[in-house]
């Protein structure tokens, strides 16, 4: 049986969308913050190492496809 | 100047106190994490703590046969209350006045830096006011759900430079940060 793995960009006192969060304000005020560091995650550097972790943990397609450029 | 470094265990979801269990206290500290805080501990110029911490360090550390017991009872403490008659416990001051000019001349005395225990309201109010110059979060493998933030009173997010992560074998993983200080914490 699989394990459903959550995965998710957190700030270190635990939030995970800024305040306000709703319709037409997604991730609430400045919540898109939380995610700048995919910004970097074709870098050598630890955004990178970490994405490519969370690519490598198992059927990742949904993130593939969520952070591809537009 | 020398720094105020907080260090207190916190949920992995930032609470520093709730009524369903003791954030800090979620799972036994191994003897590497005792010895790496032991190191810490020891290093103070003095041991900063609000007046409710305070009243359960006195009647715990001076009977305390724990490694962090000696520093503990041996480094002046300052407890900062408003409310609190005396200090019994040696080598304890009371700290009566405003927070921020209490803070700024403790840091303008020559020493050691000087170590923040808690607890929760008292951390909170540090951290609000941007007086914290180093974090060292001690996290537990808990989440709690609700309870006193650290960070609750915040005025603005607060962005912090990551000095030191190590993970130990309890579970648990401290985080160092420092404020930066290029944003003010204004986002």
């Amino acid at each position: 049986m699989g394990s459903l793995v959550l995965y998710m960009s957190m700030s270190l006192d635990g939030f995970i969308a800024g305040p306000d969060d709703r319709a037409g304000q997604e991730l609430g005020r400045d919540g898109g913050r939380l995610f700048n560091w995919l910004d970097d995650r074709m870098s050598d550097g630890p955004s990178g190492q970490v994405f490519r972790e969370a690519m490598a943990t198992s059927n990742s397609n949904w993130l593939d496809a969520w952070t591809a450029p537009t | 100047m020398r720094q105020v470094a907080l260090q207190m265990g916190m949920s992995l979801d930032g609470y520093v106190a709730s009524d369903r269990e003791h954030p800090g206290t979620s799972v036994a500290e191994d003897a590497e994490l005792v010895r790496w805080k032991l190191d810490r501990v020891a290093k103070a110029g003095a041991h900063l703590m609000g007046r409710t911490t305070y009243q359960e360090m006195a009647a715990y550390w001076p009977q305390s046969t724990h490694p962090y017991a000696a520093p503990m009872n041996d480094i002046p403490k300052i407890v900062f209350s408003k409310t609190l008659g005396q200090a019994t416990w040696p080598t304890t001051r009371i700290a009566r006045g405003d927070l921020a000019t209490e803070i700024a001349a403790l840091k303008a005395e020559s020493g050691p830096d000087v170590l923040v225990h808690g607890g929760a309201s008292f951390a909170a109010a540090l951290a609000a006011k941007g007086l914290i110059d180093e974090y060292c979060l001690v996290i537990q493998p808990v989440a709690v759900g609700r309870g006193q933030a650290l960070f609750a009173e915040l005025p603005a997010a607060l962005r912090l430079e990551l000095i030191e992560a190590r993970s130990f074998d309890c579970g648990i993983v401290v985080h160092i940060y420092r404020p930066r200080p290029m944003d003010g914490g204004n986002g």
